[in-house]
């Protein structure tokens, strides 16, 4: 069972994206070598379903974040030590030596690099083992024994680190023709596998170093996760956008009780950031990441779907409305389904007359609420829906409150109680003077 | 629209279409003159003279005006000689391939003009022809006239090559160069007037800017299939089209080919309109694909109100302007973007100098509107029902819509049906 999302809602929340700006991905992305990124990528895009699985890469980051480890390595040469064990393998020590050799003989005769190359590979692993034993150092120094969640890492960093071939290797570069032979035999055929767990490993840790240096420099938290059927959905406190440094964090509780929250306010109040907030900390929730709350626990649920912004699909004819139909078409397909949920609808059917998005907003509420093993957020600015839905017993009603200092609108981004009596349209209108420009 | 006009042959004349775009002009007399050139070029099947690997060497050949790059005569020694018998260096063949590039340019250049000479007299394309058979008939270039040859290379001894290369490159550079600018336009002219003919756009007539009328007969987008056209009248009594109309019912393309027209006219272009005659404006503003941009913290409806007040400043400095809101303030509450809409409109209606176009699904503000003396068309696209289907007729009618179909769209999508039949499954299980 995997994890339900799809690219809109990747894009919604910004998650991806090695080269854009303030995404996720980006967030975390300390890491120091391109397996660990890939690693961190591939994280990304498969965030776990299992509360097992989700705590313990959770309490692996936490512990490393509290031993305060660090990674010592070389970005090219671990690039190029993982490339050296894709290689072809070497049949004996006698095929090795041989091979050397010829490869001595090639390069006085016509300038072959392939010596030079070898060597340099070799140099690569050398330098690569030698920060994993530096790794390894740290933590066995630092480390607090007993509960120790990285134990299965660190044993096997341990094993081939200290296995007695790897660990009585000692020449230095240049190599002489004999060491390189018995360097390359050792990498690529007797101790070929055990590398590339090493670099598994390597990776993995290096992943989780840079989500705990990110959590220690952010003040990030870990999410508890479980699987257990408990009314609780979502409970977050003080949750926060996890990019911003002074964001405004808001408490809410999503349970099977209350499993829909309405959410109105005026424009720029912070609706949309507040939404993109519980999605984006439900979706690193899921891959056991820490998110930027003082506290967040929460039922592993099966996927995540938000609208927030639906664009249009001009080439395929569909007017923004329809777009907005086919997606809740979709998650409609998903929920009717059985499947637990998370779902966000920002400014539903904003693309229509007031009248249909009025209709349309209160009845898909209403059905949706029915769900119970699915969470909503819905917010809107046909305020009237919301009047409406007063009194359902599962519908909370929140809003984002303005606050008006003279003539100028000031935004508190503290989530409270209610459905807003705000309208804030017209004065940003004056405060712009633009009707006096048109005078 | 750039891909759709660019049929040019040649890279410099793909540089010039887009400066085209750039750069619409804003006089309706030049607006007019361009409009008769491509109009001539609408009703002649030319091809480009020149194949674009030769107009693309001589460029190349031309972006090297260093003068250490000449071949020496004279100075060669044996040991030189014997070496360029058996592999010609790279210098060589640069100049050679320059040269060589030059002379097929100038005989094809020149026989086009032969053909033209007698048909071309009296039309729009005269002042510009002129000047391309001055260029290729001018006095300096007449060693280069000497040597070109219907075959594909010339053959030139070492000096010719020499004393041609220095000619060309560097002597009457200035000259090669306009030459090859005067094709470039002729390139673009060959593209447009093709495009016309072959998608029977029309021309477009420019008005003075005083005249303030916009009239579009049978304007539709080119790049919908099967598109629909549609009439529309603005002047200065009535600047304002207030266009409503339901969801899919085609208000955004509408607004979208009526740009697209009017920005094109202004360029003299040829318009997928059957005919269009417009005043000449100072701008165009239009807002229908508004991004959010939450990196800048500006919501939605801020980003509108921005944009809007853009254009307010682009007007209170008197500016006469053609202007389109589409679906204006949606990303605001109802009660807001209802007052917003009417205390907008009716400012508009101020500046009786410049049109606008303004779509919304605030139908109620349209109907507060209309009770008032203003001077605003009210049109809007139709819907028809047949059975529970919505069919989409995109043909304006004058009115204000009540159609809305957004909830039987949702309905035929069996979006609550689909809520109801999981909701009855998970009952049936417990």
């Amino acid at each position: 069972m995997s994890f339900v999302t799809d690219k809109q809602t990747l894009a919604d929340l910004n998650l991806l994206g090695k080269y854009k700006i303030g995404s996720m991905f980006n967030l975390f992305n300390r890491v120091k070598t391109r397996g660990g990124e890939l690693l961190l990528e591939d994280l990304f895009r498969s965030p776990l379903t299992n509360a097992e699985a989700i705590n313990h890469r959770g309490a692996c980051i936490k512990y490393l974040q509290d031993l305060d480890v660090n990674l010592d390595v070389n970005w090219e040469l671990t690039e190029q030590a993982s490339q050296y064990l894709t290689e072809a393998r070497s049949s004996s020590q006698v095929a090795s030596l041989f091979n050397a050799y010829k490869e001595k003989v090639q390069e006085v005769m016509y300038l072959s690099q392939k010596l030079y190359v070898h060597q340099r590979h070799i140099f690569a692993v050398q330098e690569t083992l030698l920060a994993a034993s530096n790794l390894l150092g740290q933590l066995q120094k630092k480390g607090k024994g007993a509960n120790n969640p990285c134990k299965d890492m660190q044993d096997k960093l341990d094993n081939i680190i200290n296995a007695p071939a790897i660990k009585q290797l000692k020449p230095k570069y240049p190599y002489t023709i004999q060491q390189t032979a018995k360097c390359h035999f050792l990498f690529l055929n007797r101790f070929r596998n055990q590398l590339e767990e090493l670099l598994r490993v390597l990776y993995e840790f290096d992943v989780y170093i840079s989500v705990a240096q990110v959590a220690a420099s952010k003040g990030l938290l870990h999410a508890q996760a479980t699987d257990k059927e408990i009314d609780g959905l979502i409970v977050v406190e003080n949750l926060r956008y996890p990019a911003l440094n002074n964001a405004v964090g808001n408490t809410i509780t999503l349970s099977k009780k209350e499993n829909v929250v309405f959410l109105t306010g005026a424009n720029m109040a912070g609706k949309s950031t507040w939404m993109k907030t519980l999605g984006i900390s439900f979706y690193l929730a899921h891959m056991g990441f820490p998110v930027a709350a003082d506290k967040m626990e929460f039922t592993v649920m099966e996927g995540i779907f938000t609208s927030i912004n639906v664009p249009d699909d001009i080439s395929l004819g569909w007017s923004h409305f329809y777009a907005e139909v086919m997606r809740v078409k979709l998650v409609a397909k998903e929920v009717s389904s059985g499947k637990k949920l998370f779902i966000l609808f920002d400014e539903l059917f904003k693309g229509t007359n007031v009248k249909d998005a009025y209709d349309a907003t209160l009845v898909v509420t209403q059905k949706l609420a029915k769900y119970r093993t699915c969470a909503f957020v819905i917010s809107t600015h046909i305020i009237e829906v919301g009047e409406e839905l007063m009194g359902t017993s599962n519908i909370q009603l929140h809003y984002m409150p303005t606050v008006m200092k003279g003539a100028v609108p000031h935004y508190t981004y503290n989530m409270a109680p209610g459905i807003t009596t705000d309208r804030q349209g017209m004065i940003i209108i004056e405060n712009e003077k633009i009707l006096e420009m048109l005078a | 629209m750039f891909d759709l006009y660019n049929k040019t042959s040649t890279q410099g004349g793909g540089a010039k279409l887009e400066v085209l775009f750039r750069q619409p002009l804003a006089d309706e007399q030049a607006i007019n003159g361009k409009a008769a050139i491509y109009q001539f070029f609408s009703t002649q099947d030319y091809a480009f003279p020149i194949d674009s690997s030769t107009i693309g060497a001589l460029a190349y050949y031309l972006e090297n005006d260093d003068e250490r790059s000449q071949l020496q005569i004279g100075r060669q020694s044996m040991g030189q000689r014997f070496k360029d018998m058996v592999a010609a260096d790279a210098e060589q063949v640069f100049v050679h391939d320059g040269v060589q590039a030059a002379l097929r340019l100038f005989y094809k250049a020149g026989e086009f003009i032969r053909q033209l000479e007698s048909s071309v007299t009296g039309t729009a394309y005269e002042p510009s022809f002129t000047k391309l058979a001055e260029l290729v008939n001018a006095s300096e270039f007449a060693s280069v006239r000497q040597h070109t040859t219907a075959k594909f290379e010339a053959k030139l001894s070492t000096t010719v090559l020499v004393e041609l290369d220095k000619q060309v490159r560097f002597g009457y550079r200035e000259k090669v160069l306009e030459l090859l600018d005067v094709l470039y336009d002729l390139d673009v002219f060959i593209s447009v007037g093709q495009v016309a003919r072959k998608r029977n756009f029309h021309f477009a007539k420019a008005m003075p800017m005083n005249s303030g009328a916009l009239n579009y007969k049978q304007v539709y987008h080119p790049h919908v299939e099967g598109a629909i056209a549609n009439d529309l009248y603005l002047n200065n009594d009535h600047n304002i089209l207030f266009l409503t109309g339901a969801n899919m019912a085609g208000k955004s393309t509408l607004m979208k080919s009526i740009g697209v027209a009017l920005y094109l006219g202004h360029m003299g272009f040829p318009v997928a309109a059957g005919k269009f005659e417009f005043a000449v404006r100072d701008g165009i503003f239009t807002s229908i694909n508004l991004a959010d941009n939450l990196s800048q913290g500006a919501s939605h409806y801020y980003a509108e109100v921005l944009r809007v007040k853009e254009v307010a400043r682009e007007l209170s400095e008197g500016k006469q302007l053609f202007v389109i809101f589409d679906e204006l303030f949606r990303g605001t509450n109802v009660k807001d973007a209802y007052d917003a809409t009417i205390a907008l409109t009716t400012a508009f209606c101020n500046k009786s100098g410049s049109q606008f176009i303004i779509s919304t699904h605030i139908m109620e503000g349209g109907e507060v509107l209309q009770k008032r003396p203003l001077p605003i068309k009210y049109q809007y696209l139709p819907t028809e029902m047949k059975g529970s289907v919505p069919v989409y007729t995109r043909v304006l009618r004058d009115g204000i819509t009540a159609d809305r179909q957004g909830m039987i769209i949702i309905q035929n999508e069996g979006i609550l049906e689909m809520l109801d039949a999981g909701i009855k499954e998970k009952e049936a299980q417990l």
